[in-house]
């Protein structure tokens, strides 16, 4: 009898709620907030988030795969699809990649254009990104305003170049046409109007209370933290580290004009949106630098590789890779491309976007990598949202500002 | 009798065409112009025509971007969700036909997922593309017949 007895001791009986599991959420991939198709298996206790996944790859096109059946000059218009909403950007990043390995540069003129549609693209994408981010937060005014004024600058984008937003403005070796005198004296014009409206948004959301309690204190991510998880951009610079690939690594007419990069100080929502607000002001301030420096000349190298078009033919043209046109350019048997590999990254509107790009001769990549700000910051969701309420998440993924077209290629 | 028919067809057809709530089922580029469509300068509101997040309270689906075969079971989904009648637009040269995107990942053209009403091409087309596309929907709307009640058609099913 003594022996049961202990032996009945050795068993633990404890109390656990039979009924107990973990509140797995789904959000996505299509929901009003999640920014195109992102899909978030949220693991809830409560309100509080206690466990997230982001899952990528709902818009994954193959874009990097068809690259490598293109041509150079080809696949300049893909890149229009990475991030739709600032396609300047990467145009401008793309073109940069393959003039690096071509070792042409654009005439002055085209660097300086450039610059000034990027900018424009800069302001337009973190006009949307107000918009949405104002909007998922319950502000339906600032959606409204900041339409306003992005119709206006992609009235300058139709007038530049014919389309609003997939441009292939910028080509390999410089700018496709050149701007019209009237339409820049319309964005000079425009600079000063848009100061105003920042002041707009500004006095709508900076003040206010609502806004205040739900940015300030969430999302929160220090320095060293955003570096480990490879955030670049606004993201990052929220927390305190003054990286741009403009000031840094400068390309175009960065260089030439003068700017400053405006740097948070507590790495949360509010920093981000203050961060991005202020750079829309140092955009302004490229663009107005950059229409009254603008110099005279082309805007394209002679030698730059071009689609054949219509009423600006312009044939691939090099002495120094022997006989080359665009139909050496179909040719894969000759070699008219200088063999290696090669990364260079632009500051794009989202963060650092990267080429990786791999030459094997022929007039076609053997490879294209794109490093896309997004995807890397979404892996940086997690870190973000855990304890946060699940309203909150909502502002989390706004002010990573995360495009999916870019993410998943 | 028939004429009372048509009458009673064309109240429904008004109510119908007078308020079409469309999904927002943005998928890629397409579906920015979509909100700029529904923004400032373009404003749809005045057509009656109000974004809904959810299928179930709207009744057509503007299909706006690339659709991938990853997405399509979705798309599927979101579609079978909405309650009867239910209009879908193609928005966009990926929806329409798979566009500039002829890869192994992406579905070319939505029709091969759900039945298309109105194909709007471009890419992206312009928010005014989009109204016009709208508008052709809805004079389709007005000529329906007997699409209502015990009449309405059943779904194609495939």
């Amino acid at each position: 009898m003594p022996e049961k007895s202990l032996a009945s001791k050795e068993y633990v009986y404890t109390i656990e709620d039979p009924f107990f599991s973990p509140f797995e959420l789904q959000m996505g991939p299509q929901h009003p907030s999640t920014h195109g198709v992102l899909k978030l298996n949220l693991v809830l206790e409560g309100e509080r988030i206690v466990d997230l996944e982001p899952t990528v790859g709902f818009l994954h096109r193959g874009l990097e795969k068809l690259a490598e059946n293109l041509n150079y000059a080809q696949v300049l218009p893909l890149t229009d699809r990475l991030d739709y909403i600032s396609a300047m950007n990467n145009n401008t990043g793309y073109a940069l990649v393959v003039e690096r390995l071509l070792g042409i540069e654009p005439p002055p003129r085209g660097k300086y254009l450039r610059t000034m549609v990027c900018e424009l693209a800069r302001i337009a994408s973190h006009l949307l990104w107000l918009a949405t981010h104002a909007l998922d937060i319950g502000a339906m005014t600032v959606f409204l305003y900041c339409f306003r004024e992005r119709e206006r600058i992609l009235d300058f984008f139709e007038k530049i170049c014919g389309a609003r937003l997939t441009v292939s403005y910028p080509r390999i070796g410089g700018v496709r046409l050149d701007v019209e005198e009237k339409v820049l004296e319309e964005i000079y014009n425009f600079v000063p109007q848009m100061y105003e409206r920042i002041e707009e948004y500004e006095g709508l959301l900076s003040q206010n209370r609502i806004w205040l309690d739900r940015t300030v204190g969430v999302g929160v991510i220090t320095a060293e933290e955003a570096i480990a998880y490879g955030l670049t951009g606004p993201s990052l610079r929220g927390s305190g580290v003054p990286y741009d690939i403009r000031k840094y690594f400068p390309y175009d007419a960065y260089p030439e004009v003068d700017f400053e990069v405006p740097v948070g100080k507590n790495g949360d929502t509010y920093d981000r949106y203050w961060c991005r607000l202020q750079e829309m002001r140092q955009s302004l301030r490229i663009i107005k630098q950059c229409i009254e420096k603008l110099p005279e000349g082309p805007v394209c190298t002679e030698l730059s590789p071009d689609l054949d078009m219509p009423f600006y033919k312009r044939a691939f043209r090099a002495e120094a890779w022997g006989e080359s046109t665009l139909i050496a350019f179909l040719n894969e048997s000759i070699e008219i491309m200088p063999k290696g590999e090669l990364y260079s990254a632009v500051e794009g509107a989202k963060g650092e976007l990267g080429f990786y790009l791999v030459s094997d001769g022929t007039g076609r990549p053997y490879r294209l990598h794109i490093r896309a700000p997004s995807f890397i910051h979404i892996s940086a969701l997690p870190k973000l949202a855990k304890g946060a309420f699940v309203a909150d998440l909502v502002a989390i993924i706004g002010t990573l500002d995360i495009v999916m077209g870019e993410c998943d290629r | 009798m028939e004429l009372f028919w048509g009458k009673v067809d064309e109240l429904i057809n008004w109510a119908r065409a007078g308020s079409l709530w469309p999904v927002t089922f943005g998928l890629a580029c397409c579906a920015i112009e979509m909100m700029a469509a529904g923004a400032a300068r373009n404003d749809l509101d005045r057509f009656g025509i109000i974004f809904r997040a959810s299928p179930r309270q709207a009744d057509c689906l503007i299909v706006a971007g690339t659709l991938t075969y990853k997405m399509a079971p979705v798309l599927r989904r979101v579609y079978d969700q909405m309650s009867h009648p239910r209009w879908v637009i193609a928005m966009g040269s990926c929806a329409c036909s798979g566009g500039v995107f002829r890869t192994y990942a992406t579905v070319q053209g939505v029709d091969q997922i759900v039945p298309v009403d109105i194909y709007v091409p471009g890419c992206p087309p312009r928010p005014e593309a989009l109204i016009e596309g709208l508008l052709e929907l809805k004079k389709k709307i007005r000529e329906e017949r007997k699409n209502w009640g015990p009449y309405a058609r059943k779904e194609l099913s495939f």
